[in-house]
């Protein structure tokens, strides 16, 4: 935290306005003997993820970047985020130590149905997919031409090596995928759903989408695993199954009362996802996100959707508190 | 058996001696209530009811059914065996009267489940009518359980899309509403946009009203402006007419945490904003939540604003419909004038849904 304070002027601004209208006490700027670092993870002040959108988030000043992410606007005139990652090396280490803490990377073919990397160089995801395809020697791991049949002969050479086989894609795709093409995959695959459900055309809980990726690809509702990652982030999340997202040690999850951010909730509460991901050290690891979410005291959580934006100014009937 | 044009002229003499026979009617004591449990601000609570006195004044009641040819005596024979249950809601004072007269009026059995934020007025006036006539037929509660097993056909509630699914399944675990063949009237509009192409005092006073009557909560409130007026042009008048906003209404009130906060953010990434008592007007994209923070864009076409926000937007506010291009707009239900935003007409749309024309279409 000393560091942000001192690298990031965003994040440093933003803790003196904090610390203005005495919502932080002074030490929070490591000014007193009582250093900040020595903070409780769940009381770090978070940046709000728009600050990704609305200013340049860096902390190597004139040190340029390597990379350079871009969200992806869901209209053709929105102002997308920007991660301006410093060292590529970075990522791709967070990305292989991350993933490989819950998963064989040896032993897995990754296939992605997604855009491939050449029509989206400015996504990180799609930029780390790209890396796990690279890192495949057998060369049978690939970005899959979306809208278009699993090649049957990929398929048995997969099962041919050996290898297990693991399909990315945003949940929506996934689904197309399976309602329109049949199917037959190994029994042991793995489907890894990406979000993306606020751009598919039915309204659809996670638990409904994964059972019918499961239904569609043959396989059961546990092989139907959830990657949580954002742009504005170098770090991810994984579910293997069970809707739970675990995270890889240098990244961590506080659940943030919605009317005070600045304030964890209770385990099993409802509220804003907060990350610390420690891979974004050149950006800002504090991240208050828009996505609503609950967490166990194991550390593991579950993502519950955005957080809608304007629910608390119209009419609104609650039976719980009504 | 009433005519609707009967049971009109009824209730609009009720209401009115319910307003000015204050003390005997119970008003007072029910303002009193509301007040002193902290449930609203007096002046905002003062407003509420003079609009409705207003309303009763100008005939309204009477020129909602005439909106209405369909009406006859006849649809309120037929409707004195319907019943429809209305959970009202509770975000401002008396947000449910319209509802409730909109039942009333039209004959049909009022179940009200009154909400524990605005537990006094509403009962208030009910009790009232009680005592003055048997016309209608009146039952409420703050307990939602006290109707169960009731299977109502018919309910409406205003609320948001998300929590509609769970409501439901609660209804119909109690049996409030029926399983089958229920029928119901949903709104969930959150929030108005105001449309700033000139600028004069009486402008500017329109405007603050619009942001920070009921502090923002509200369907009608101005959550949005789109002008083609940079805020930083405007800022010294607005914070002016405020201050003279706050000394008539009482105020300004605590500013919220996420207020601060947000208006921390806003000064670290440069974005501008100026702070109006507890309310927050800044540029950017909007992306809050908060009723205390009101977002200054520059100006779009209706289509892009109304895109935008979806069902979630309640009304396009306009300076005028002056010129022959906006002709076209006053019939538009989504579009009204700035200076009505808090004092909107008894019969007017809630997501665009008349409730009584809903309640007689049956």
């Amino acid at each position: 935290m000393m560091y942000q304070v001192e690298h990031n002027q965003i994040y440093k601004k933003y803790l003196e306005g904090l610390q203005k209208r005495n919502l932080i006490p002074f030490d929070e700027l490591g000014n007193s003997s009582k250093s900040a670092s020595n903070k409780n993870c769940d009381h770090i002040p978070l940046l709000p993820i728009e600050a990704f959108r609305d200013s340049k988030v860096y902390t190597l000043g004139e040190i340029p970047h390597e990379l350079e992410f871009l969200s992806s606007g869901t209209t053709s005139n929105a102002v997308r985020s920007r991660h301006y990652v410093a060292y590529k090396s970075q990522y791709e280490a967070s990305i292989f130590n991350g993933f490989g803490l819950f998963y064989d990377l040896n032993n897995l073919i990754i296939l992605a149905y997604t855009p491939g990397y050449n029509s989206n160089p400015n996504s990180s995801l799609i930029w780390m997919l790209n890396a796990l395809i690279k890192r495949d020697k057998t060369g049978l791991s690939r970005f899959l031409e979306v809208g278009k049949p699993l090649d049957d002969d990929l398929i048995r050479s997969i099962s041919a090596i050996g290898k297990k086989l693991m399909i990315f894609g945003a949940a929506f795709g996934l689904i197309e995928i399976a309602e329109n093409f049949q199917i037959n995959l190994p029994p042991d695959s793995i489907i890894m759903e990406t979000g993306g459900m606020k751009t598919y055309r039915k309204e659809m809980t996670r638990e409904q989408m994964h059972k019918s990726l499961a239904r569609g690809f043959g396989l059961t509702t546990d092989q139907i695993h959830s990657e949580y990652g954002m742009t504005e982030l170098l770090s991810q999340a994984y579910s293997l199954g069970d809707n739970w997202f675990r995270t890889p040690p240098w990244m961590q999850v506080s659940i943030r009362n919605r009317l005070n951010p600045l304030r964890p909730v209770d385990d099993g509460q409802e509220g804003l996802i907060g990350i610390i991901d420690l891979a974004n050290w050149a950006s800002c690891p504090f991240v208050l996100t828009g996505d609503l979410g609950v967490k166990r005291n194991d550390g593991a959580f579950q993502v519950l959707g955005r957080a809608n934006k304007y629910h608390l100014r119209g009419c609104n009937f609650l039976l719980e508190v009504d | 058996m009433q005519t609707m044009h009967e049971l009109a002229e009824i209730l609009q003499k009720i209401i009115m001696d319910w307003i000015t026979k204050s003390n005997e009617s119970g008003l007072d004591e029910a303002i009193y209530s509301t007040i002193n449990d902290g449930y609203f601000a007096k002046s905002d609570v003062e407003h509420a009811i003079e609009q409705l006195k207003l309303s009763v004044q100008r005939q309204e009641l009477t020129e909602w059914i005439n909106q209405h040819s369909a009406i006859s005596s006849e649809n309120v024979k037929k409707n004195n065996s319907r019943r429809v249950l209305c959970l009202h809601a509770g975000n401002l004072p008396l947000v449910g009267l319209q509802d409730m007269i909109a039942v009333l009026l039209s004959g049909v059995r009022y179940y009200g489940k009154i909400s524990r934020k605005d537990p006094y007025l509403i009962p208030s006036l009910l009790k009232y009518i009680q005592i003055q006539t048997t016309k209608f037929h009146i039952r409420f509660s703050l307990d939602i359980t006290d109707f169960s097993n009731e299977n109502f056909q018919e309910w409406m509630f205003a609320g948001s899309e998300e929590s509609l699914e769970s409501l439901r399944f609660a209804l119909e675990k109690e049996s409030i509403i029926s399983a089958y063949n229920q029928r119901s009237l949903i709104r969930i509009a959150h929030f108005s946009v105001a449309i700033i192409d000139r600028w004069d005092p009486i402008i500017c006073s329109d405007l603050v009203e619009s942001m920070l009557r009921y502090r923002g909560k509200g369907c009608r409130s101005v959550a949005v402006i789109y002008s083609n007026f940079n805020l930083n042009d405007l800022t010294e008048e607005l914070i002016a007419e405020s201050e003279r906003w706050f000394k008539i209404n009482g105020g300004p009130h605590i500013v919220s945490t996420t207020v601060q906060i947000r208006s921390a953010y806003n000064d670290a990434v440069g974005i501008n904003q100026v702070q109006l008592g507890s309310s927050l007007v800044q540029e950017g994209i909007v992306s809050n939540d908060d009723p205390g923070i009101i977002y200054w864009q520059p100006i779009m076409n209706l289509n892009e604003i109304e895109m935008q926000f979806g069902q979630q937007l309640q009304q396009i506010y306009f300076l005028n419909f002056g010129n022959e291009n906006d002709a076209k707009l006053v019939d538009n239900w989504k579009y009204d004038l700035l200076k009505n935003a808090q004092c909107p007409a008894l019969w007017w749309r809630p997501d665009g849904i008349d409730v009584l024309n809903w309640i007689m279409s049956n």
